[in-house]
């Protein structure tokens, strides 16, 4: 199902508002959502809402062999599928403009911020690094999944806690949680998003 | 639907999908009653038992010997004589194309409106509101609508919406809200004079004299969801005192 506009109410409505100074769900202009965090059992688990609107983040890792020409780099992953669960308009396979906007700006905000430092996932150079895998599922829209996803996204990363690594020479150990305790992600800054609009010409 | 008496009331059955419920059981608390009426959420089976096919609230009214499951959710699929609310998304030279909220698009005649002939029609624009009322619905063709009452042939209320907000609530919301002893709206009418119209796809359009009113009673409405009628009253008296 796709989704469809507005009314012609609803447009004229929410215009009408605005010129009033209202917006429909009783905020001021600059007022934003009740932001929520809730953390989950294991490391690297948390759920954002905004408003009503819910995205659930869950950061995993494991490692493995990088590029051959990035030999000390590991690998950041965003996986961000819109599922009919956020909503009827979403369909399985079918990528949305939405879609495509929010991988899209995780990507920019995340990877290209180098807000991880992908250089401290290296264990032994050209053999073994960590590949770090996101995954944000929207349970439902609201409005703003951007903007949620983003908090999830950096926040799940910064929860997240990564088996401890020995290396002695040639000898690479992993420790277990009952080793080791777990070390953090090396996180340079936070980038957070959010999204404004413009009306009637500023 | 006859809301059920108190000693009943205490006795809360909620039901899951599969759950079986024996036919005997469900017969004998009628007087004299020997047939069985199933509501919305009960599928008969085979081997003479009664399966709930919903999750919510197992309720009965003694008048027909009527049992159904009162549940909730957000989703709408279109049932033959419910009023909803739809946004003409489409146009053909027999046919409106309008989103009811349901998987597919729903069919509204073009000559299916009070008095309307060849000659005489009304002629809606993509983005309209209309209230019309489901004449045909199945799960395998897409649904039909009608703007009029069809015995009388007169519009009944149903028609194009001008003006006001739409929101979107839940289907057991919407139902409430179809109650005329319900309480938000009662309260709300003693402080703002409003008009509105439920549709049971879980669409409420209302309209008043200004915006703010108007946002304020879609957020009382929104609010009221799952609030007891004592924490309902506070919270629009706290709504009208801001205002």
């Amino acid at each position: 199902m796709r989704d469809t506009d507005p009314s012609t109410n609803e447009r004229d409505f929410l215009l009408a508002a605005l010129k009033d100074g209202a917006r429909i769900d009783g905020r001021k202009f600059y007022d934003f959502r009740t932001l929520r965090l809730t953390f989950g059992a294991e490391y690297g688990a948390v759920e954002v809402q905004l408003g009503n609107t819910r995205v659930l983040a869950k950061v995993s890792c494991e490692v493995i062999r990088p590029y051959t020409d990035k030999p000390t780099e590991g690998f950041l992953m965003f996986n961000t599928e819109l599922s009919p669960m956020a909503s009827a308009a979403f369909e399985v396979g079918r990528q949305t403009d939405e879609e495509v906007l929010v991988s899209r700006l995780i990507e920019k905000a995340m990877r290209r911020s180098r807000a991880l430092d992908t250089e401290g996932l290296c264990i032994v150079a050209g053999e073994k690094v960590w590949s770090i895998r996101v995954d944000i599922h929207f349970l439902d829209h609201d409005g703003n999944l951007v903007d949620a996803a983003c908090i999830a996204a950096i926040t799940a990363l910064l929860h997240f806690r990564r088996p401890d690594v020995t290396v002695v020479g040639e000898d690479v150990t992993i420790h277990t949680l009952e080793q080791r305790n777990p070390v953090p992600l090396s996180i340079h800054h936070i980038p957070i998003c959010t999204t404004f609009a413009f009306f009637n010409n500023g | 639907m006859a809301s059920i008496t108190t000693e009943e009331e205490s006795k809360l059955l909620i039901v899951l999908p599969g759950d079986q419920l024996p036919e005997s059981g469900l017969m004998e608390d009628s007087s004299a009653a020997h047939r069985l009426t199933l509501g919305p959420g009960l599928a008969p089976m085979d081997d003479d038992s009664i399966t709930a096919v919903k999750a919510g609230i197992l309720k009965h009214n003694a008048v027909g010997n009527r049992w159904w499951v009162e549940s909730n959710q957000r989703r709408y699929v279109a049932a033959q004589g419910e009023s909803i609310i739809g946004v003409v998304t489409g146009k053909s030279a027999e046919h409106y194309k309008v989103d009811i909220g349901a998987s597919q698009p729903a069919l509204l005649g073009v000559l299916a409106f009070e008095g309307a002939t060849k000659r005489n029609k009304p002629n809606h624009n993509i983005g309209d509101l209309l209230y019309c009322r489901v004449s045909m619905a199945n799960k395998d063709m897409e649904a039909e609508l009608e703007c009029m009452n069809p015995t009388t042939g007169k519009a009944d209320g149903f028609g194009e919406l001008k003006g006001g907000f739409v929101i979107k609530i839940s289907l057991g919301l919407a139902r409430r809200l179809l109650d005329p002893k319900n309480l938000v709206l009662r309260l709300l009418g003693q402080h703002i004079p409003f008009e509105m119209a439920v549709g049971t796809n879980g669409k409420v359009w209302v309209n008043s004299a200004s915006t703010q009113h108007t946002i304020l009673i879609c957020n009382a409405i929104r609010n009221s969801e799952y609030l007891n009628s004592g924490e309902c009253s506070a919270m629009v008296k706290s709504l009208v005192e801001k205002m």
